[in-house]
C-alpha cells in the first residue's frame, strides 16, 4: 500500500513525534506506516484521513 | 494508545506485589499445623480481588501499547510457536536417523534423574529457540 502520509506531513510542518501524539500512537508506528512496511488499521487509516481532512483513498492507494 | 506505559508497569509491580504477598503468606500458613481460618479468609478476599487487578493490568497492557506493537508481538509469537513445533518435530526424528549416536548419549547420562532432566530441557529448548527466532523475523521484518 502506497501513502502521502510524509508529504501530507511535511506539508503542516508536523514531526513523526507530532503525528504520533494527535494519532495517540507510537513514533515507530508513524515510521513504519510512512515507509511502507506496515499498513494501518481500518480505525487508525479513519483517524488519519480524519486528521487530514482527506478520505481515506487520498491518502493510501494500493500497490 | 490512551494509557502511559508507566501506568502499566506502576500495575505490573502492583500486581506482582501483591500475587507475592499472597503465595508467601499462603506459603507460611501451610507450613503451621493447621491452616488458620483467618488465611482461608483472606484468601477468599484476595484471590477475587488479584483476579480483579490482573484483569485491569491486562486492560492497561493493551491501552499502553500501539496496535503496531500488538502486531509486531503477535507475529513473533505466531512464528515462535510455528518454529518451535516445527524444531520439536525434528528433535523428535533424530534418533530414528541416527540411532546410534542417539543410543550412545543415553549411555552417558548418569540414570533416570538424569534423563528426566535432560529430557525437559530438550523438551524446552526448540520453544525457547523459536520465539529467538520469531523475535529476530521481527526485527528483519519491520527494522
Amino acid at each position: 500500500m502506497n501513502n502521502r502520509l510524509k508529504v501530507l506531513r511535511a506539508e503542516r510542518n508536523w514531526s513523526q513525534a507530532d503525528l504520533a501524539d494527535r494519532l495517540k500512537v507510537s513514533r515507530q508506528t508513524v515510521n513504519a506506516i510512512e515507509t511502507g512496511k506496515y499498513d494501518p488499521s481500518l480505525p487508525l487509516a479513519f483517524q488519519l484521513a480524519r486528521l487530514f481532512e482527506m478520505r481515506i483513498e487520498d491518502i493510501f492507494t494500493p500497490e | 494508545m490512551t494509557a502511559t506505559r508507566g501506568t502499566f508497569i506502576t500495575g505490573i509491580v502492583f500486581l506482582g506485589a501483591m500475587a507475592g504477598l499472597l503465595g508467601g503468606f499462603n506459603l507460611h500458613w501451610s507450613r503451621e499445623p493447621v491452616f488458620p481460618l483467618y488465611g482461608i479468609l483472606i484468601d477468599v478476599l484476595a484471590v477475587p480481588a488479584l483476579i480483579y487487578v490482573l484483569l485491569y493490568v491486562r486492560r492497561l497492557k493493551v491501552a499502553a501499547t500501539d496496535e503496531f506493537a500488538q502486531t509486531k508481538k503477535r507475529l513473533a509469537a505466531q512464528t515462535g510457536i510455528v518454529i518451535g513445533f516445527g524444531l520439536f518435530a525434528v528433535s523428535g526424528i533424530v534418533p530414528m536417523i541416527f540411532p546410534d549416536a542417539y543410543t550412545s548419549f543415553i549411555g552417558t547420562l548418569d540414570g533416570a534423574h538424569e534423563g528426566f532432566l535432560m529430557g525437559r530441557v530438550l523438551g524446552m529448548a526448540p520453544f525457547v529457540l523459536g520465539l529467538i527466532v520469531g523475535q529476530v523475523v521481527v526485527w528483519t521484518k519491520y527494522r
